[in-house]
């Protein structure tokens, strides 16, 4: 652990994978700012809230990493949070219907998405929308298998369904879905930046603005 | 921001400068070093580019937060 501003800054410039010239700048700038933290609430409280050299080097380095890489993992996070809304509106709204895996193929594709074997739980899946087209729960499941098995169309395809399964007629999908969203209004820069602060409900935000075009937010990086 | 949202973003200081960099490369920021009170800093200021991003991820977020309520309140 760093005890003084200069050994943070030996620390971080180790760590730091930059040109030499941004290195520089980098160190530069983070002494005037653990000065003034410094002054105002100690040293030690400064480098705490900084974070520390390890942690504050691997941020520079994720937001130097490729933007493709980093539009991968807004897209996996995408079915996380479709997820999480998805079980909400549940929650609220549907807690008389009868659970998915009620139904004998889900609970297959379901066994077969937690080991791993992704092309097993697709059949499965969709062996059951057969039988239950309407059901958007199932829509979610197979966006979800998709986007894990690393198809990123995934989420695109099946986003229009599940929202016309959970909310047939609604704001939400006229509002959204049913019409072109302009491409210029792409929240993708929101969604990094803050995506670190709340990434369910920022990735939530990619999905419900965009409505259709959620995976835009990965193809257009 | 920790201000101006009533402590509901905490953002960690360590995730700033990182962006500040990113932005400025994407050409949404510009930066100047210069003495503020007698100290050296650097001074991020928005260019014309951040501005007219700033005023769509604006209307985006509106139009989020208006979704996010038609999904809540069910209407």
């Amino acid at each position: 652990v760093p005890h003084t501003i200069d050994s943070y800054l030996r620390a971080l410039a180790h760590e730091l994978d930059m040109s030499p010239l941004a290195k520089r700048r980098v160190v530069r700038e983070l002494r005037q700012h653990l000065i003034d933290a410094s002054a105002d609430i100690g040293e030690q409280a400064a480098f705490e809230a900084l974070g520390s050299p390890e942690v504050v080097a691997a941020r520079f380095a994720a937001e130097a990493r490729p933007r493709r890489r980093r539009y991968a993992l807004v897209a996996a996070l995408l079915a996380g949070a479709a997820a999480a809304v998805v079980t909400a509106v549940v929650l609220t709204h549907g807690s008389s219907t009868p659970a998915v895996t009620a139904i004998p193929s889900v609970r297959l594709a379901l066994s077969e998405e937690r080991n791993g074997h992704y092309s097993s739980a697709h059949r499965w899946i969709v062996r059951a929308l057969s039988e239950h087209t309407s059901d958007w729960r199932l829509w979610l499941i197979r966006s979800r298998i998709g986007n894990e098995a690393g198809d990123i169309a995934s989420p695109r395809q099946n986003l229009p369904l599940l929202v016309h399964g959970a909310r047939p007629g609604s704001d939400l999908e006229y509002g959204t879905c049913g019409r072109q969203v302009p491409r210029h209004v792409a929240p993708r820069e929101v969604v990094l930046e803050l995506m670190p602060l709340q990434p369910r409900v920022l990735v939530l935000h990619a999905a419900v603005v965009r409505g259709c075009d959620v995976a835009d937010v990965v193809s257009h990086a | 921001v920790r201000r101006r949202s009533n402590g509901s973003f905490n953002l960690p200081e360590g995730t700033l400068y990182p962006a500040l960099h990113r932005l400025e490369r994407s050409g949404y920021l510009r930066s100047r070093s210069g003495l503020v009170q007698g100290r050296r800093r650097r001074v991020y200021s928005l260019t014309r580019a951040g501005r007219k991003a700033l005023v769509e991820q604006a209307h985006a977020w509106r139009q989020f937060a208006e979704a996010l309520n038609v999904v809540i309140e069910g209407t």
